[in-house]
């Protein structure tokens, strides 16, 4: 998301990605990453079940299936490995599934996408394909 | 089940690291969004 966020930002595409945990948590995983300025704490995922995003099982956590498996390796390519300390956090849901929206502005949801295992999120290219289609509509 | 499409995200006032607060809907306030709920740090 790191190299396509300027992207957004040319299009006039706000960008905003919930992570479970506190604003320090936040702070410290977002910062080293370069992207505090688009994170937003939700350490007790009221906006998760507000947008009815499931729990998964274990079972998927532990086999997570051919599109996990190239998520995670895709991942890992990328820098970004599986960190236990990162997954296991004090206001962390290990089994929170991920989703994403589009938001048309002034609030109305244009697309949704709740994610069905843990590796279901569409890609950051995918979602600024979409975010252009439906702006070019508005 | 949650908000659908043609819905509106819920409000949520979420905090910074600074202390400070902001709402949610200051994201879309003036332009489209896209929100991503990640799953965790890991």
């Amino acid at each position: 998301m790191r190299e396509t966020l300027p992207k957004f930002e040319e299009r006039g595409v706000a960008v905003g990605c919930v992570v479970q945990g506190t604003a320090e948590e936040m702070a410290r995983f977002c910062g080293r990453h370069g992207v505090t300025a688009v994170c937003i704490a939700d350490p007790k995922r009221e906006s998760y079940r507000a947008m009815g995003l499931e729990r998964t099982s274990w079972l998927k956590i532990a086999f997570p299936g051919a599109a996990g498996r190239k998520r995670r390796a895709a991942a890992k390519a990328a820098g970004f490995p599986i960190s236990l300390k990162g997954t296991f956090q004090k206001h962390s849901d290990v089994l929170q599934l991920p989703g994403a929206a589009v938001v048309a502005k002034g609030g109305r949801i244009v697309w949704l996408h709740r994610g069905e295992s843990p590796a279901d999120i569409p890609s950051p290219a995918a979602l600024l394909t979409i975010a252009e289609a439906y702006s070019s509509k508005q | 089940m949650g908000v659908g499409v043609g819905g509106t995200v819920p409000e949520f006032a979420y905090a910074l690291a600074s202390g400070e607060s902001r709402l949610l809907s200051a994201l879309w306030a003036d332009k489209p969004a896209v929100i991503l709920w990640l799953r965790h740090f890991g």
